[in-house]
């Protein structure tokens, strides 16, 4: 019996894998990605964004919980703040502590029509935002919060960003660098935030103001905050990987 | 496997934000978390098993019959 047909299972299967390679890939071709490190391993993270990106609806929000949802939150990185090295003990971040975050500035550069200094209560001015949102660390535990802020968009709007924008670049007091795409820079959930559960945000969680990128991992939403810049490209930040994370191994994208 | 990956997706704050249900299938990101976990330690165990089946019923004749000599 003549078993052969025009279509059997394996070239299905074939098929179906090529085509979807396919049109994933002509869609990575037109979007701007991450720098790649290199790394035969680490070219996967560009897979997962280039996938991400492609196949996931763009804006959808992350779950939402209610304040009874709220549990203990670790502030990490901060088992010895009388570290020289860390952020909290330099003698800048003391006298701005000293002084209520007076004296703190939001520097807003780039490619943005009004560069400029926000001090914390001009942040305050903005239309605020509340979410009870949980923080997924890449170590594997979570914790749910509270945090109020400022839409990062409604800041990258006032300051006028240019169509030319690709990314976002976070920095921190300790010049830590981060960056995030425009897609999550501009999502409803992405927060400088300067209120946790209620309260002011403490130094131990990046007071006054940190980032809160809810729909990737915990490392992604850095703390005490300094300086963000809209930019084309990442070529030149966090040496040339668009972040200091990925040296010690942390993915650029961290929507996992 | 279905179980290792849909767990696995389970744990991403992207995919979940865009298919909420993946989340509470689990019951939340902590229970994927060790249903994942479980679920790869029976998947190594399983693979295990099966590499010490194909040594014990003869290893030279299954490599030939996977590769390039007809089996004898």
């Amino acid at each position: 019996m003549n078993r052969r047909r025009l279509l059997n299972r394996r070239n299905l299967l074939l098929a179906g894998a090529t085509a979807a390679g396919g049109l994933l890939f002509s869609q990575w071709l037109r979007k701007p990605l991450p720098p790649t490190y290199g790394h035969i391993l680490r070219m996967g993270d560009n897979l997962t964004y280039a996938a991400h990106r492609t196949l996931l609806p763009g804006q959808s929000l992350a779950r939402e919980y209610s304040p009874k949802d709220i549990t203990p939150f670790p502030a990490v990185f901060i088992s010895s703040p009388d570290d020289p090295s860390h952020p909290m003990s330099s003698e800048y971040y003391r006298k701005l502590q000293a002084g209520g975050f007076a004296d703190w500035r939001l520097s807003v550069e780039g490619l943005v029509a009004r560069p400029g200094a926000y001090s914390l209560t001009y942040l305050k001015r903005f239309p605020t935002r509340t979410q009870v949102t949980r923080h997924r660390c890449e170590e594997g535990w979570s914790a749910i919060g509270e945090w109020t802020g400022v839409q990062l968009g409604r800041v990258l709007e006032a300051a006028g960003m240019l169509p030319e924008a690709r990314f976002v670049t976070l920095h921190s007091n300790d010049n830590y660098v981060d960056s995030i795409d425009l897609l999550d820079a501009l999502h409803p959930q992405t927060l400088l935030a300067y209120g946790m559960n209620g309260r002011e945000l403490s130094s131990g969680h990046g007071a006054p103001v940190r980032m809160r990128v809810t729909r990737q991992l915990g490392y992604k939403s850095i703390k005490y905050l300094a300086r963000l810049s809209a930019v084309d490209s990442l070529a030149g930040v966090g040496d040339g990987l668009g972040s200091n994370g990925p040296a010690d191994g942390y993915s650029w994208y961290a929507g996992i | 496997m279905p179980l290792v990956v849909l767990s696995g997706l389970a744990m991403s704050p992207a995919i979940t934000a865009a298919y909420p249900l993946l989340g509470s299938l689990f019951g939340g990101f902590q229970s994927a978390r060790t249903i994942h976990f479980f679920a790869t330690i029976v998947l190594v165990l399983f693979l295990l098993v099966h590499v010490v089946m194909v040594v014990r019923s003869g290893f030279l004749r299954h490599m030939r019959s996977m590769t390039f000599w007809r089996t004898p």
